[in-house]
């Protein structure tokens, strides 16, 4: 298992002089590839900016954050935005599906992104995987707060990403729910061998990661 | 906090629906003040110019005595009365008028003066150049004597008597106008005629009391005729003065009538989709403050004081460049048309501050109009489902499906889009294509007028037009009329070869007329001469294109069953006219006078100076003996224009009654016509459409504002600035479509229907129809421009944000 992703002095400040805030300061982290990492903290620790940047989503103050030991935020936006829908996988709190679509079209929407061919016995063993066979063609609105999450982590998968980053995937659903959504996340990720970084402040949920860590001020603490 | 300070705050909030409603309501009102003026001013300037052509007088009494004058002075009914008589007949058969300054008031004849003044003195006289040149005089000027053999009554010899010459008139026309009639002064009338044998024209005006309306004319001035003791058949009535200066301009007002509807329309159909775009937008917001207790009155109080606030703030804007613009362009109209006009000419002001409280008032009518709806949507809010909806997702409770495609691309996510907001979408794409079908429709009419077709409606064939200046049933001047013109026609054979000789000439057209008396029922006697036009193949069939005819017939069938046409079908009922009557007359060309009796075939849109048309053939056959040639169409080579024109004026030096009209002057008169109408109709329609691209700029702004966090969300998946941009340009590219299908499908159609009606009832210059490519050409590009700028604005707007910013943001 070799180092997927790793940063270096990873910094993101908001403000200056008195008013600055540090939100990530001086991070350096290692994830293996196929891990499963829980980064936890605080509410405002600086879990989430940390998650952002290094998903390719915030540009860092100073630092850099290699993925296979390329400089994400070297080339320009458009290749960034290029390089996201080719190598990772999002999951956010509040789903963030296109209402306008039903949820198959909201699955294969990175890949129409990318103008590739859909690999439909892949995304039939995506859409298995995460019990939405009967749902394919109902619009985001009309599904369960859980359902919605599903159809945000077979999004989140359909490209095969090297890496799935998770912010907080449960923090908008109940514990049972809770529980099976990560559940189904972790399964996934292992089935189809993606790295998975998942922000939580749910303490049950970061234990059934590989690896916790934790933020605290901006900067990694020892769990 | 009270009602109106949330209504401000919200207006405050929602700063680009604001800006949009502001600048809809301004550009609203910019119109009307502009329409509503116009109406004002050209009704207003009918009115102060209703005398210029034939007197400001209501009309006249013939053969009224001294007591029948003494009745009208003692009536509070008459105002400004005038008398006028005829003094003396001259041996050369010229006559000697007395007219009192009211009289020469009322018929312009103040104007009339060149030189000097009208006699006051007894031995006083003042007339036109041509008729003191015809007693002796080459140059005659005021202080000049003159002696004229003159006599009061046919039963007197004549006398001579020496005048000095007090004014002399200006020379009226190409050809001299009416050498026959000389002026003096009360005292010489008085000195000539004895009091009992008095008899005047009496002209007059009446008191604004009187009820009078452009229909009642002729019965009030008859009623009022009798009760001074004047014969029915002793009035004249000013109908062509009237006809304006009781005119409460309905036509005007029909028309701007019609143009502040369409305002209305399109500006409550763009307020209220803005309103409500918002609203929809907004909702959970109003769901709170409905949750928070407001009653159903208080929520419809907010939106009606957010609209009426941004109409309080859009008015004003839109009242003073209304104004401004209404007065600037309408004295430029002026000025454009100050070389067709005749002199007096009373410029008038368009603006009436009734017309703009009007306006403001109509303004804010509109504003409410449209407000009507989302106020009722806002106070049916049930606060608990406000506060749970989610923007596109009404109307698909218990539906929820969508059946998608295997695929999904840029354009296909901007479809979804569109389709998920459906009624906003058709909203959007009906009130551009209304806007744009108005501009097509315009363009359709403004396009087709041909300024060289309406040119040649005056002057018909070749470079100058001689034409008889005639009445039909002077009784003042009976030497103006057709029937006494004929018997010395000044459009001679002789004439017509001098003409032909002229070096340039290279052709001469005539055209004949006769003059008509039917037999009339006894009341119609007044006006019993008529005029008929004979018409050549080749003018018989043009006018058959002009449009407007009535009836079904051909030069042939008309030659072969002897039928006579009459001249405008739009006032054949008017005059009790029908296809098929048999109409009995006699015809004479000055020399001869036939027996006729013919069917009516039908009836042209309109002939110029006649009242009815017979064929060539029909005319032969009829065996007249004389020339009464009444048009003269002189063609002449390129570039010998100058030397004919001088030719022509010079041969008609001494005629009376021609006039001479140059084709190019009749042809730069129909540019500036229709330059003023294309102008109207581009600036009309460009502005309305002005209006419904806010709607559009709503549409397409309020579509970026509320996806704000779902690009965000699109760029974190993978979704490229370029593909972000395509999919913008693609809904804007989508309106555009959508828009101009809309203008073809229902702007053609009527463009042409329009056409075909304008036609039929000859307006101005309408003859082939084209399709106004250049006009859509320039529609599209124009609507692709402002959208593809629109879009690019929104796009480097969205990308000012950092994706997460968009992500984070939560509307």
């Amino acid at each position: 298992m070799g180092v997927i992703l790793r940063t270096e002095d990873l910094c993101k400040f908001y403000g200056k002089g008195d008013s600055e805030v540090r939100a990530v300061n001086k991070v350096n982290i290692e994830i293996m590839r196929g891990e499963f990492v829980a980064v936890v903290g605080k509410s405002g620790s600086g879990k989430s900016t940390l998650l952002h940047m290094l998903g390719g989503l915030d540009r860092p103050t100073s630092g850099r954050v290699l993925i296979k030991d390329v400089d994400i935020y070297k080339p320009s936006e458009d290749a960034l935005a290029v390089f996201r829908r080719r190598k990772i996988g999002f999951v956010f709190q509040n789903f963030n599906l296109i209402s306008s679509i039903n949820v198959w079209e909201n699955i294969v929407l990175p890949l129409g992104l990318d103008h590739k061919k859909i690999d439909e016995g892949f995304v039939n063993q995506i859409v298995d995987t995460l019990g939405l066979r009967d749902r394919l063609e109902h619009l985001p609105d009309t599904l369960s707060g859980g359902q919605q999450q599903r159809v945000a982590i077979a999004r989140a998968l359909v490209t095969r990403p090297d890496i799935v980053f998770a912010d907080e995937p449960t923090g908008n659903l109940d514990s049972r729910t809770s529980d099976e959504v990560v559940a189904l996340l972790k399964l996934s990720a292992q089935r189809f061998g993606q790295t998975l970084v998942m922000i939580t402040h749910d303490e049950d949920i970061a234990q059934m990661a590989d690896r916790i860590i934790m933020i605290e001020d901006g900067r990694v603490v020892e769990p | 906090m009270t009602i109106t300070k949330l209504a401000w705050n919200n207006n405050r909030c929602n700063r680009s629906r604001s800006i949009l409603v502001t600048v809809s309501i301004s550009l609203t009102m910019l119109l009307l003040v502009i329409v509503s003026s116009y109406g004002y001013g050209i009704v207003k300037s009918e009115h102060a110019n209703a005398g210029l052509y034939s007197g400001s007088h209501y009309g006249y009494f013939r053969n009224v005595d001294t007591r029948k004058l003494q009745n009208m002075q003692l009536r509070s009914e008459f105002k400004g009365i005038g008398v006028m008589a005829l003094a003396a007949v001259t041996e050369q058969e010229d006559l000697l008028y007395f007219a009192d300054t009211e009289t020469l008031e009322l018929n312009n004849m103040m104007e009339k003066l060149a030189d000097g003044a009208y006699p006051l003195e007894k031995n006083e006289i003042a007339a036109r150049p041509a008729f003191f040149r015809k007693y002796g005089l080459e140059e005659p000027k005021p202080g000049d004597t003159v002696t004229i053999s003159r006599r009061a009554s046919l039963e007197e010899p004549f006398e001579e008597e020496t005048f000095v010459i007090s004014g002399v008139l200006k020379e009226d026309g190409a050809a001299g106008g009416e050498a026959g009639t000389a002026f003096v002064s009360q005292e010489y009338y008085e000195f000539l005629v004895p009091k009992d044998q008095r008899q005047y024209n009496v002209y007059f005006t009446l008191d604004p009391s009187v009820p009078i309306n452009s229909d009642s004319k002729k019965d009030v001035i008859v009623d009022l005729a009798k009760r001074v003791g004047v014969r029915e058949n002793e009035v004249e009535v000013n109908t062509a003065y009237l006809m304006w200066a009781l005119d409460p301009g309905y036509e005007t007002l029909s028309v701007c009538g019609a143009v502040i509807f369409c305002i209305i329309l399109f500006s409550v159909m763009v307020i209220y989709n803005i309103f409500q775009v918002g609203i929809t937008q907004k909702i959970r917001e109003y769901g709170k403050i409905r949750a928070l207790g407001a009653t159903r009155r208080q929520m419809r109080q907010l939106i009606w004081r957010e609209g009426m606030t941004l109409a309080a703030a859009g008015i004003p804007l839109g009242l003073i460049a209304g104004i401004d613009i209404a007065r600037l362009s309408f004295k430029w109209l002026n000025h454009m048309e100050g070389s067709i006009r005749p002199e007096g000419y009373v410029d008038v002001s368009p603006i009436s501050p009734l017309m703009l409280a009007a306006s403001a008032l109509i303004c804010f009518a509109t504003v409410w109009l449209a407000l009507k709806k989302p106020m009722r949507t806002v106070a049916a809010l049930s606060p608990v489902e406000a506060i749970r909806y989610q923007e596109g997702s009404e109307g698909k409770k218990g539906k929820g499906l969508r059946k998608g495609r295997k695929e999904v691309t840029v354009y296909g996510l901007t479809m979804a889009n569109l389709a998920s907001q459906k009624k906003r979408t058709i909203a959007t794409i009906v009130t551009m294509g209304l806007s744009c079908t108005l501009f097509l429709v315009l363009a359709n009419l403004a396009g087709n007028m041909n300024a060289e077709y309406d040119a040649r409606k005056t002057v018909e064939h070749g470079d100058f037009l001689l034409t008889l200046d005639f009445e039909l049933n002077d009784r003042v001047y009976p030497e103006n009329n057709l029937k006494t013109i004929l018997q010395d026609n000044p459009l001679s054979q002789e004439l017509l070869d001098q003409i032909r000789l002229i070096d340039g000439v290279e052709d001469v057209k005539i055209r004949r007329i006769l003059s008509m008396e039917q037999e009339h029922a006894e009341a119609e006697k007044e006006n019993k001469y008529e005029a008929v036009a004979v018409l050549s193949r080749e003018d018989f069939e043009r006018m058959q294109r002009q449009g407007g005819v009535l009836g079904d017939f051909s030069y042939d069938s008309v030659t072969e069953n002897g039928e006579i046409l009459f001249g405008w079908s739009y006032f054949m009922e008017e005059k009790g006219v029908h296809e098929g009557d048999l109409r009995s007359m006699s015809l004479e060309d000055g020399r001869t006078q036939k027996e006729f009796k013919a069917a009516v075939a039908g009836s042209f849109g309109n002939i110029d100076d006649a009242d009815w048309a017979i064929t060539e053939d029909t005319y032969e056959s009829l065996g007249f003996t004389g020339e009464p040639v009444f048009k003269v169409w002189v063609d002449c080579a390129k570039g010998r224009e100058k030397e004919v024109e001088k030719s022509l004026r010079q041969l008609l030096q001494d005629k009376t009654h021609v006039e001479l009209e140059r084709y190019e002057d009749a042809l730069q008169m129909a540019k500036n016509s229709v330059k003023l109408m294309k102008v109207f109709c581009y600036v009309l329609s460009a502005m309305i459409a002005v209006i419904s691209f806010m709607n559009m700029a709503n549409t397409l702004v309020v579509s970026v504002i509320t996806r704000r966090h779902e690009f965000g969300m699109l760029q974190a998946i993978g979704m490229t600035n370029a593909q972000l941009n395509r999919s913008l340009q693609g809904e804007g590219l989508l309106f555009t479509v959508g828009t101009v299908l809309v203008t073809m499908l229902a702007g053609v159609p009527c463009g042409y229907g329009l056409f075909r009606y304008g036609k039929a009832n000859s307006w101005f210059g309408l003859n082939e129809y084209h399709f106004p490519a250049a006009e859509l050409t320039v529609m599209v590009a124009f609507l692709a421009l402002f959208q593809i700028l629109l879009s690019l604005v929104l796009t480097r707007n969205v990308k000012k944000e950092s994706v997460i910013d968009r992500i984070r943001y939560q509307g």
